[in-house]
Order: C-alpha cells, then structure tokens, then sequence
C-alpha cells in the first residue's frame, strides 16, 4: 500500500473507503483498524467489535457436506443456485485429485461466481484448502499478460517477487510463447519453496479482451505442471476458454458450462435449502417463494436473481435473521 | 429524491465511466451513502499511477439493464468529469453521442476498449460492432500484436531472405527451415515474413511448440491451433466451420493421447490429422496459406520419429491445403537432429538457410 497512490486532497468521508479497501487489497485492514483504535481510544469499543466480528453466530442454515451446500458466504447469505456439475467437479478436485477444472458460459451466466462455491468448500475444516484467487478483471493492469499474472500470483503467495521482473524490464526481442514458458518454469521453482499444502489456484475473468494471449499461454503451461504434480497437491481453476491447455492436460480436465438461471432452478434451489435444514415445504409455500423471487429480483440478469432468492431465503427460512 | 434513488443514480453514473473517483459522480448527500456506492466496486492503478475506483462488469451490465438506454444516457450527460482512457472514449462516443463505432482500422488497444465496453453497454442496444465482428479482431489482433511487437520496431536488414520467402509464397510455396542459435533471429525475420503476408491477404497461422497446447506428438494440437487463428480471418460461415474443426482436433487429441509415445508414433501422428486438413481446406477455398511453425527443437529433442512426423505433418499441410508455403524454425539443421542417421529425411520442399553467422541486423530499442 503506497501513500503514492492515494488521492489525498478528497474529504474524510471520500477517504475513509479508499484507504480501507487499499489496506484490504494489501492484507493491512487489521493493523490499520488496530492503528486507529489505538490512537482514537474513545472509539475502541466500536473497533474491537468490528475486529472480533466474524460470521454471524446461530445461523438457520446449516449444511453437513460443505460441496452441496446452498447457502454461502458470510453468514450464509449468498443463494448458490442449481450448478449441480460445478460441485461434482470440486468434490472430483478434493477427493479424488482431478488436477484442472475449467469453467465457462456466457457474459453475466455467473461464472465469476463460482468463487463462492469453491471458497465456501475450500474454508471447510473437512478440506482445509488454500484459495489463491486472480481475478483478470480486479488484479490485473490492462492490458494484462503472462508476467503480471505471474507476479500477482507470487506476490499472493508470499514469495519473492525479484525472481520476475516485470514487464518493462522484459526481453521485447524474444518470443512471448516462449517467455510465458520460461516464467512459469521460475514460478515452479519458486513455488516449491512453499511448506506443503492443499492449494487451489483461482484465475477469474481470462476471458476479457485485454487478457493477452501469452497470458494464456502460461495458464496452459502452469497446468500442464500443475497436471505433472510439479506443484505439489495444487489444483487450478479458470474461468474462461480452454484451448490453451497441453494435451496431457486435456486427459483429465473437468469442464463445466455454466447455463443461465430460469424458474426451475429457483424452484429446486428453496426445496434444497428446506430439504438442508429439514423444514418441510408445502407447493403453495413453494409457488409463493417463487413468485417473490420473480417479483424482487430487479432484473432478469442472475446477480439479481441470485440476491433475491437469498432474501427471499432468509426471511422465509431464517424469520429475516 | 431519497437516498436509495439518489445511491442508485450515483451507481448509474459510476457505470458509464471506465474509472472514477467519488466526487465526479456530483454532489453527495449528507451523509453520502458511500458504503452502498462501492458496495462491488474494486480499485485500480490507472495509467497516472494513482488508484481509481472502477465498477466491476458484471454490476454494470445489471446496473445498466435495470437503467435503460435513456436513463444511462442522462446518467452520462450529469457528468462534468470523465477519465481519459480509450474504454472512457468508447463509452462517450457510442452511448454519450449515439455514434456508430468501427473497428476499421482500430488499433489493437482500440480494439479491445470497444470489445470491454461493448460487454457492459450491449444491453442497452447502442450502436456497436457485432459480437462475431468484435470476437474476429480481437482474434487477428492478438495473432499479429506479438509479431509486430517483435519485428515493427527493431527490424531492419535480411532483405534478401525476406525477398527470398516472399517469392517462395507468391510463385513456389515450400517447405523451408530456418535454422541457427538461439536469438539470432528466425523468429523475428519470420515475424516479418507474415505480417507482410498477411497485409497481402495471405492467411497466416503461426504455431511454437513453446505452447503448452502444442505438442509435436500430437498433430491434432497444431490443427487446433492453426484453425483457432484461421477462424479470425475468414468469412462468417467459413469460420464457423473452422471453429468446428477447433472441436473435432482437441477430440482427436483426447482419443490419440499417449497413442504417440508408442512405437508407433508415425502412424498416430498421422492418424489424428486425417481427415482435419480436408475438411480445413474447404474452408479456406483455395487461398494462400503461411503456416510457420516455431520451435522447432522441441521435435528434435523428442528424436527421429518425432522429426519425421513433423516433416510428414508439414508435407500434409503443403499438399491439402495448397498453395501453403510452411516454415519450420529450429536451433539446428535437420543433419544435427538426426544425428548419425545415413539417410536424413529430404522432404520434396524442405531448403536449408539461415544460419549462426547470418546475424540479424537490430536497431537499438
């Protein structure tokens, strides 16, 4: 977090969310809320209630099996609606070692939401997995290329950024194939470093127009070595086109299509959340959640959808807890 | 207006800039609903080097399509600061001034603006290239960027052997291979070669076995890769055949995999290119062909087979897809890569050139 890269001149109140999502960015929110608290000690009781805050205690929802769970996130409050092929194929990455999952569908079908879904599976002490998420569109500069990813990706990891140097300070004269090729091989390198563990690697949004194609190129090489079993138990998982993976990879890569979300995913999505916590549902219970969904959801688009039966949800289920 | 309709018109207005900073949305109530503003919004580090707030797409797009073309219009119009970036230029001139946009000419940072705007803006119906137009260059400018990043700038010299290879394509397309040490330049003189090519009209592909995808094992992997940049530069329907190509090469690799590492790897090789290359030539029709392949060693490394495979693969490519002149880049002749063999393969087309002594002439960067 550089103070450079601040606009100082704006008031408090335009400040105060710059500087807290830059401290998140940069895994110093905690010690900047400690930092404050310590020097504003009338607003301590406040602060330490914002520090010890986690997810809500007493939740309605719970789920035994954290690959089928219907409600995610923080305090449960994100609706996972239908993807029945996205979950076989985390729980084929978690059990039974499947290297490579790809994603893909069309623009606003949700794929980005995934993150969810694998998060929620990845924080469950049964897997105890470590999520590395990138997403193109958020973490990269655009136009984005193989170094950046590479650097991001090791900078995530907390491991030394020198051994990248980047793009500026690149060799322009060789071949971009070529140096996404030989960056993944210093990645490995550097990877394997790490104290071993059960990692998912995460690289959102490579579909956008200002992905270079040398970044692909790397995404292919890094699962062809992650598919070698070069970076230890390391699964990965892209959103986006899948023609750059060697052909050993395409062996064992699982590839899910992610389709839009109509009135019958939302129908089986409440009698799966009741059938989770056991409530039986009537068909006019039913028909009614339906139809608030219909009603609430501001657009037709999935985001809305997928807020609004999560909502809908928790008033219903939850007596708006 | 209360406060919900006010965030909701801030947000509005947060959607139609590539990046913002709070008070360039206009006035903020008191207090400003800040937390609902930038509920999904992510930071940035513009060009400045000074970190913007942006609206992710997928909030735009619902943001947008709940707005309207004439409510994101006035959205746009309330605004008295806007960035200046080629997506902000986009966004001004198609959903500000209602202005066709077109990619003739685009460049490729052009390119991709409209291409990230036209996924925000393309549910409000406003004047932008079509999503086959916009996906085909995107995809021609992504074969040739790299080319011209490698050979616009710091080329000059080897007049004769471009002359030499541009005549080759033109009278009596071959097999030709490029040979010498690392970084003295095949790939650049070869970078060249194509985008004089390819502003000729020439279609172009050009495959390195520094791609994971490419394996020279795998014939299928260098059909898919040829197709995937030959969809980019023909004709809506010609294209989709070729994309279905795409399909049917990555099935055959699945069904051929390993099938190469057997003793018989010359028959796989050639088994999972049947039946590709026909089907690839209907859709091109006859046009010239430049296909280069890179990387070369990585076939020498595998051994003879793998050599011979190759040289079967290109001859293949020569004779279906004709006229196609193929140029094959390696570190050293074909005598190095297969050693003390008494009987090298001499393919009808394959000439030797090129060469450690034969050095490349650079400007400085």
């Amino acid at each position: 977090m550089d103070p450079a890269t601040i606009d100082w001149g704006g008031s408090a109140q335009v400040l105060w969310p710059t500087l807290t999502r830059d401290a998140a960015a940069s895994k110093r929110l905690q010690r900047l809320v400690e930092a404050v608290r310590d020097r504003r000690p009338a607003l301590a009781g406040e602060l330490n209630e914002v520090l010890t805050a986690e997810l809500p205690e007493g939740s309605w929802y719970a789920c035994h099996d954290p690959f089928r769970s219907h409600m995610v996130g923080p305090g449960h409050r994100l609706a996972v609606l239908d993807r029945h092929l996205l979950r076989q194929g985390i729980v084929n990455m978690a059990k039974y070692d499947y290297p490579v999952l790809s994603i893909s569908g069309d623009i606003g079908s949700g794929r980005s939401y995934s993150r969810r879904v694998l998060q929620h599976a990845a924080h469950h002490a049964d897997v105890a997995v470590e999520l590395i998420v990138v997403d193109a569109e958020q973490d990269l500069p655009h136009p984005a290329g193989a170094v950046e990813l590479l650097r991001e990706l090791i900078m995530k990891l907390g491991l030394t950024l020198a051994a990248v140097p980047a793009s500026e300070q690149a060799d322009s004269l060789t071949e971009d194939n070529r140096v996404a090729r030989e960056l993944v091989t210093v990645f490995v390198g550097l990877f394997r470093r790490l104290p071993p563990a059960r990692r998912w690697i995460f690289l959102d949004s490579l579909d956008r127009t200002y992905v270079e194609p040398d970044l692909h190129a790397a995404v292919g090489h890094l699962a062809g070595q992650i598919e070698a079993g070069q970076l230890g138990a390391t699964c990965l998982v892209v959103t986006g086109p899948t023609g750059d993976f060697p052909p050993g990879v395409l062996d064992v890569l699982q590839e899910e299509t992610i389709s839009e979300i109509a009135e019958p995913e939302v129908r089986t999505f409440f009698r799966d959340v009741a059938q989770d916590i056991g409530r039986p549902l009537t068909d006019q219970e039913l028909e009614e959640l339906v139809s608030r969904v219909r009603h609430t959801a501001a657009t037709g688009g999935l985001p809305a959808i997928g807020r609004s039966a999560g909502r809908v949800a928790h008033e219903f289920f939850g007596g708006g807890q | 207006m209360t406060d919900w309709t006010q965030t909701r018109e801030l947000r509005l207005r947060a959607s139609v800039l590539a990046h913002f900073e709070l008070p360039w949305l206009g006035p903020l109530p008191e207090p400003a609903p800040v937390d609902a503003l930038l509920q999904d919004c992510y930071r940035t580090a513009g060009a400045d080097g000074v970190g913007h707030w942006v609206m992710p797409g997928s909030a735009r797009r619902e943001i947008l399509l709940e707005a309207g073309l004439d409510r994101a219009r006035q959205a746009w119009q309330a605004l008295t600061t806007r960035p200046d970036t080629a997506e902000q230029q986009v966004i001004d001139q198609c959903l500000g001034h209602g202005a066709q946009i077109s990619l003739d000419g685009a460049s490729a940072q052009r390119t991709q603006a409209v291409a990230s705007v036209a996924r925000w803006l393309n549910v409000l119906g406003v004047p932008l290239p079509s999503e086959w137009e916009l996906s085909t260059t995107t995809a021609r400018a992504a074969i040739l960027s790299p080319m011209r990043r490698l050979a616009d700038r710091h080329f000059t010299g080897r007049a004769a052997l471009l002359a030499r290879l541009a005549n080759d394509l033109r009278y009596t397309p071959a097999i030709t291979l490029i040979h010498g040490i690392g970084g003295v330049g095949k790939s650049t003189i070869t970078a060249r070669h194509l985008l004089s090519a390819a502003d000729s009209g020439t279609l172009v592909s050009y495959v390195t076995f520094d791609h994971g995808s490419i394996d020279p094992a795998q014939p299928a992997s260098i059909v898919a890769a040829m197709c995937r940049q030959l969809a980019a530069q023909l004709d809506e329907s010609a294209s989709e055949q070729v994309s279905r190509l795409i399909d049917a090469a990555v099935d055959s690799q699945r069904r051929g995999s390993y099938a190469s590492e057997s003793a018989g790897r010359s028959l796989g090789y050639r088994g999972q290119s049947d039946g590709l290359l026909p089907e690839l030539a209907s859709a091109v029709g006859g046009r010239r062909y430049l296909l280069v392949i890179d990387a070369v060693e990585e076939a020498q490394r595998r051994g003879l087979s793998a050599v011979l495979s190759l040289l079967f693969f290109a001859s293949q490519v020569r004779r279906i897809l004709a006229p196609a002149q193929v140029l094959l880049l390696g570190r050293a002749a074909l005598t190095a890569a297969v050693g003390a063999d008494p009987d090298p393969p001499r393919g009808p087309g394959v000439h030797r050139g090129g060469g450690p002594a034969e050095q490349p002439d650079r400007r400085p960067g």
